[in-house]
């Protein structure tokens, strides 16, 4: 069955089937969307926290990090009691469309990109924040410059949140129903296709999505590299 | 430029520095000795505004924009020297055309020339020094602060951080070192 999995993916993309082509490129739609919302409030936020002192701040650090390890089934029931008819966004009507399961994903990134910007700002040298205050930088150009001398720790980040949404199922299944040709991801289809006893097509699924997933982790891997050169240096 | 009266820091319930009385005039050159701990670098961090006294008055007419502190350890941004060098002009919002002969300047004056396109990663730790001291003195700050300036300094290059001093006699320059400084910087001096 293993080796029938391998040449069915194989066989999948070299036909480039659309079933799995249509899943592929929305669990990149999905997942990249709910990324970039995540890295768009989690880097400046993460950077206040890492910054600054106010009363909370432990609080919201400890929330942080517990959030990394929420189950994606929880923000799946969480997301769904929220989108369901009846629930309190259930007005926008936005239950089995992908943009729940947008949501539902950024409320999983955001933890990530939000703990792992305020630890790498907050691990920077103090003489970066000092010197570049010293040398007349407002509050802006001071961000921006914590923002770039910590960058291989934020770009981790971002690439660690990427990997989680693109092989979670428990918010695309809840919020998005694994609808075919709407809402359906890799990860959802790897489970259909298993249901219904498809299993070399689960593989081959599960194939590209280890595929996808290898590329990000290959990426992480080499900064994970340029940030112990850096250490070092 | 500086008037501090009753200064004292402590932190953690001791006393790290300890000093009744400090005058600096404009233009003014002083040197602040004392062995390792007694509060030099302190002291100058104080004027910088990085560190709040815990009692007395520090009194600075320059503006905490106009004020320019090199560590003892000097840090570099990511990037190479030319940004390094350029970072301070672009934050005071000076223009290209009056940034350019500054920064041309200290290159020739701190033999910099050979580092310009180098990454700040990749430099020695005298290497480091003399692009820190250009980039602070690219600014012409009213005030400037330098924390054991001629360590990892070669004689010669010693020299040059004298003369760049000299030819900017507006600036009120205070250093912090553990040893006298060469008797050609004629300097008078405080022991902490």
């Amino acid at each position: 069955m293993f080796a029938d999995g391998i040449r069915e993916a194989f066989r999948l993309l070299i036909d480039q089937d659309p079933v799995v082509m249509n899943a592929a490129g929305r669990t990149l739609f999905v997942s990249g969307s709910a990324v970039f919302l995540a890295a768009m409030v989690g880097i400046p936020l993460g950077t206040f926290v890492a910054t600054k002192r106010f009363v909370g701040r432990r609080l919201l650090i400890l929330l942080g990090r517990t959030g990394m390890a929420f189950p994606t089934a929880f923000i799946g029931i969480l997301g769904y009691s929220f989108f369901a008819r009846g629930g309190v966004l259930g007005g926008l009507e936005l239950i089995y469309t992908p943009w729940a399961i947008i949501l539902g994903e950024f409320l999983l990134a955001l933890p990530i990109t939000f703990s792992l910007t305020q630890g790498a700002v907050s691990a920077l040298d103090p003489r970066a924040s000092e010197t570049a205050r010293t040398l007349g930088a407002g509050k802006l150009r001071h961000a921006l410059t914590l923002l770039s001398e910590a960058r291989t720790g934020i770009l981790l980040g971002v690439l660690t949140a990427l990997a989680r949404c693109m092989t979670e199922l428990g918010v695309a299944v809840m919020v998005g129903g694994n609808i075919a040709g709407r809402t359906r991801t890799l990860a959802g289809s790897i489970v259909l296709e298993s249901s219904r006893g498809e299993y070399s097509r689960g593989l081959a699924m599960g194939f590209l999505l280890l595929l996808l997933s290898l590329g990000v982790t290959s990426i992480l891997v080499l900064l994970s590299f340029e940030r112990d050169r850096e250490a070092k240096s | 430029m500086i008037e501090i009266t009753g200064l004292r820091l402590t932190r953690n319930g001791h006393e790290i520095l300890k000093l009744d009385s400090f005058v600096l005039a404009r233009g003014q050159r002083f040197l602040i000795r004392g062995q390792n701990g007694s509060g030099k670098s302190t002291l100058l961090r104080v004027m910088a505004g990085l560190d709040v006294p815990s009692q007395g008055q520090v009194k600075i007419e320059a503006h905490q924009k106009a004020r320019v502190f090199v560590h003892q350890s000097p840090f570099l941004f990511r990037g190479d020297v030319r940004s390094n060098l350029s970072y301070g002009l672009k934050a005071h919002g000076i223009r290209a055309n009056e940034s350019q002969p500054r920064i041309d300047e200290a290159v020739e004056r701190f033999e910099l020339k050979d580092l310009l396109r180098r990454s700040s990663r990749t430099l020695s730790g005298g290497e480091i020094r003399r692009v820190a001291l250009a980039r602070a003195l690219v600014l012409r700050p009213e005030l400037l602060l330098l924390d054991e300036p001629l360590a990892d300094l070669d004689e010669a290059r010693a020299e040059a951080l004298r003369a760049a001093l000299d030819a900017l006699p507006d600036i009120s320059v205070v250093i912090a070192s553990p040893i006298c400084l060469p008797e050609t910087w004629d300097v008078p001096s405080l022991s902490l």
